[in-house]
């Protein structure tokens, strides 16, 4: 009996210490998780183009009738946006260009059917401060730059992805 | 008495030993060691690698020294908290930012709570060199085996210490800890 019971209390205490070992192992991979959290490697969203990601092929045609390719983002420094009639956030990214433009240049792509007086709006405010063409049904500009819901910006150095993301701030410090 | 100087010698022991472990393990932790001494106040000409290497073996040697039960173990215990501690406050006073390596890799800036466990330790070092004088005779096997495990599971709760201030601290908001880290 006496066996029995320090037998039992044997095969208790190797579980309660086992438990331990892994409940403070469990806490330290949360504090690395937090830790990674706060350096918002976590937070990004997956499917914005990454930092170093070349801008591939494309040919688009502004508003205004011209040409628009990739040759033209080889060249120094351009913001691209992405933007969608009737999408609030792209409303506010909106505004805060029109009020303080970002001292590059702007190409800002907007998705919609061009008879549609909202997007034709759209166009013609953002025109004030960037280049605007019209993105048609399988494009190859969002095949190019790897867009991500509305809206996405894009800052351009050179051919390659130097900042992405949702809002302003994420691309232009 | 015998079992609560048992329970101390264990506990310093697993304690010391895991310090040591910790900042000897690669050369990475090492030279961080270096850095976090460098910014204890102590003179550049001394904060070196001679100093880190010489306070790891004094570890080391604690450990070992109360392992086998010999008092020497508790003075020496008692000269590295008692330094590390200063050095601790020392950071606090000056208001800089240090990460503890205490037990190697921790990117736990040096802050009031590790003042709170060194407070502890040099309690059990303590209480443990005392029941050390006043230690005699034999120990029941099952009372030894109790106040041993007890003494390596506090050790390594207090190697652990930085995680555990991290859950009782409860969540912070995400806009805090990025505060933290820009500073």
């Amino acid at each position: 009996m006496v066996e029995t019971l320090v037998v039992g209390g044997v095969v208790l205490a190797v579980l309660v210490v086992a438990n331990l070992l892994l409940t403070l192992a469990l806490v330290g991979r949360l504090r690395t998780l937090q830790e990674m959290v706060a350096n918002q490697v976590v937070l990004r969203d997956p499917a914005l183009p990454l930092k170093g990601d070349e801008v591939g092929r494309f040919e688009a045609t502004t508003v205004e009738g011209e040409a628009f390719t990739d040759a033209a983002l080889r060249e120094g420094r351009t913001l691209v946006g992405f933007f969608a009639a009737g999408c609030r956030p792209c409303a506010s990214v909106r505004k805060q260009l029109l009020e303080s433009p970002p001292g590059m240049p702007l190409m800002a792509f907007i998705e919609g059917d061009p008879g549609d007086p909202d997007t034709v709006a759209l166009g013609a405010s953002l025109k004030h401060v960037a280049r605007v063409a019209l993105l048609s049904e399988g494009d190859s500009v969002t095949r190019a730059i790897k867009q991500a819901g509305y809206p996405t910006l894009v800052l351009v150095d050179k051919g390659v992805v130097a900042a992405s993301g949702h809002y302003l701030h994420e691309v232009l410090s | 008495m015998n079992a609560v100087n048992l329970g101390c010698r264990l506990m310093l022991a697993m304690v010391f030993a895991l310090a040591a472990l910790g900042k000897a393990r690669g050369r990475k932790p090492f030279e961080d060691f270096i850095q976090t001494l460098k910014s204890f106040g102590l003179p550049r000409a001394l904060a070196g690698a001679p100093l880190a290497a010489t306070l790891i073996l004094a570890e080391a040697a604690s450990a070992l020294l109360l392992l086998v039960g010999m008092g020497a173990g508790y003075v020496l215990a008692l000269l590295l908290l008692v330094g590390f501690t200063l050095g601790i406050a020392w950071v606090i006073r000056r208001g800089k930012k240090v990460a503890c390596r205490c037990f190697g890799a921790s990117n736990a800036p040096v802050s009031a709570a590790h003042l709170v466990r060194n407070g502890l330790l040099l309690t059990i070092t303590v209480v443990g060199a005392v029941s050390h004088e006043a230690a005699s005779g034999g120990l029941a096997v099952g009372m030894g085996v109790i106040a041993g495990t007890v003494g390596v599971l506090a050790g390594l709760f207090v190697t652990r210490w930085d995680d555990l201030v991290f859950l009782f601290r409860g969540p912070q908001s995400l806009a805090a800890l990025s505060r933290t880290r820009r500073n």
